[in-house]
């Protein structure tokens, strides 16, 4: 932008363009380590970017869970569940000569030995039978 | 400096480039924008550690638009300029008043002849002391304008004003400029008539 020579000029409009120009010519410059700064920072968030998204954490696993886990999830504790209330079902009923493998199995020993998990069971059946009739 | 390989490739897609991954793009981009932002801000601040915080954080939000950039809406240094202009607004009101007159750096060395480089580096002073003291939106407007060559339509854009406003703001500004230089115009090696 060349004007009018500014050192000889008293108009103020190109006295001031010199005084730009100065400005101009006075430009800060970078330094080497700022540019390393901006560039370290390009690259970090380049970096972040394409890195893969990590995988979120496994959620706590509370007392319970753990418990069901051990016993093969919930279907593993279904059927145990099942399992025992038919143990249950199966003390209480006395079920008898069932004419399956149990009975083919427990024929050639008739004494087998009694194991009474509930001595007052028999009393408890016959009460039950009575009061049916 | 290092010579900028892709002169031939625009800003906008140079940022399209490094969005998806380019290492290269990001080297363009910081030499050839981080300067433009430091330059600025310089002038706005008149510090040239705080000038170097604000252009290294413009830079920083650029890296992270870059992704979702917009091609064809607005030019990059464009973009860049109006960050840079706003960081440099909040830290001058978080300062309290604009720059302080003994903070405007002295010029390094390097200019054409002896004697002549040390007036013209004076000017530099004297115009850096002068623009520090006009209101905030008047300085803008004149180192787009008249330091940085900006047109008036770029500037209202960056200043998100209208080019009417520009012509207004600076012309104010040029006022304030002169009156603050004529009386240093002798001593700076003026005749003055």
């Amino acid at each position: 932008m060349t004007m009018a020579d500014p050192h000889n000029t008293t108009d103020p409009e190109i006295a001031l363009e010199a005084f730009f120009a100065a400005g101009r010519s006075a430009a800060a410059e970078p330094s080497a380590t700022f540019l390393a700064r901006v560039l370290a920072e390009a690259e970090a968030v380049q970096a972040e970017r394409d890195a893969p998204i990590a995988e979120p954490p496994a959620p706590q696993q509370g007392l319970w869970a753990g418990i069901i886990a051990a016993l093969g999830g919930w279907g593993g504790a279904g059927g145990l569940a099942t399992a025992t209330m038919a143990g249950v079902w199966l003390g209480f009923a006395g079920v008898q000569g069932s004419g399956t493998l149990t009975a083919f199995l427990a024929a050639p020993e008739e004494a087998a030995v009694t194991l009474e998990l509930i001595p007052e069971f028999d009393s408890f059946v016959l009460a039950a039978l009575e009061t049916e009739g | 400096m290092a010579l900028d390989l892709r002169s031939d490739v625009p800003d906008e897609a140079l940022l399209v480039l490094y969005a998806n991954g380019d290492p290269e793009a990001a080297r363009t981009l910081t030499l050839r924008l981080a300067p433009l932002a430091l330059r600025v801000a310089a002038r706005m601040l008149g510090d040239r550690t705080e000038a170097e915080d604000v252009a290294q954080e413009a830079m920083l939000r650029l890296w992270r638009v870059a992704p979702g950039w917009r091609q064809g809406e607005a030019k990059v240094s464009t973009w860049l300029y109006r960050v840079t202009s706003n960081l440099c607004t909040d830290r001058l009101r978080r300062r309290g008043r604009s720059v302080a007159l003994d903070a405007v750096a002295e010029p390094e060395d390097g200019r054409p002849g002896a004697v002549a480089g040390l007036i013209e580096a004076d000017r530099a002073i004297a115009l850096e002391a002068a623009l520090a003291a006009l209101p905030d939106r008047q300085r803008q407007a004149v180192v787009l304008r008249h330091l940085e060559g900006l047109t008036n339509p770029e500037i209202a854009e960056i200043m998100e004003i209208g080019v009417e406003a520009v012509e207004s703001l600076t012309a104010r500004g040029k006022r304030a400029l002169t009156a603050a230089l004529s009386g240093r115009r002798e001593e700076l090696g003026y005749d003055n008539g």
